[in-house]
């Protein structure tokens, strides 16, 4: 059986999380209002639990459910098996966190008003320019 | 009307943001920059632009 670790995240926002998964290849998502248990290789059920939860069948054969509890200052954490930290190591979460930003920053101007002016991405940098069109 | 341009960048190889915001001064600056940072995580280095700090001139004639 392999033991699940807790990892804080900087995941604040549900519609960007489901966003960057989406984008990281997980569309299939369940997203419950009351947290639920996740389930083990052994389809055995873990004492861990999540709102937002990829379950095995969608990640492999002999994956352990991924999870993403909500905490009460609203951020996420992150419940991730040994097993399955593998195929979701630091690259594969640092990518997860730049889709995020992304989906963040989109939303965080959309919600402000500002015009889109363009994506470009130089050098393993992505640029979003927005305009403030508000006069101030 | 000031030609407010927000520049979000987003590194790759370590997802770390950077928002520059151009043609802000004062309070304006800070309330973007606060819901950029609510939504993306902490802040955790915050520099100011020169225009930052301009004071607005207000000009006074007075008749004789």
């Amino acid at each position: 059986m392999s033991a699940y670790n807790e990892v804080s995240t900087i995941y604040k926002d549900e519609e960007c999380l489901l966003q960057a998964l989406k984008e990281m290849g997980y569309s299939e998502v369940e997203v419950h209002e009351t947290a639920q248990n996740l389930i083990g290789y052994h389809s055995d059920v873990r004492t861990q639990q999540a709102h937002i939860i990829i379950r095995r069948k969608n990640i492999s054969s002999a994956s352990n459910d991924i999870g993403y509890f909500k905490n009460a200052d609203g951020s996420y954490t992150e419940i991730i098996s040994d097993y399955d930290k593998v195929k979701h190591d630091l690259r594969w979460r640092t990518g997860l966190k730049s889709k995020y930003g992304e989906a963040g920053a989109m939303k965080t101007a959309r919600k402000k008003g500002f015009k889109f002016l363009g994506r470009t991405v130089v050098n393993g940098k992505i640029q979003l320019r927005f305009q403030d069109r508000k006069a101030g | 009307m000031a030609n407010r341009i927000i520049t979000v960048e987003i590194d790759e190889s370590t997802a770390d943001v950077t928002v520059d915001l151009a043609g802000y001064e004062g309070k304006g600056c800070a309330a973007v920059q606060e819901a950029f940072a609510r939504m993306l995580g902490n802040t955790t280095h915050s520099t100011h632009k020169p225009e930052f700090n301009k004071v607005p001139v207000k000009t006074t004639c007075i008749k004789r």
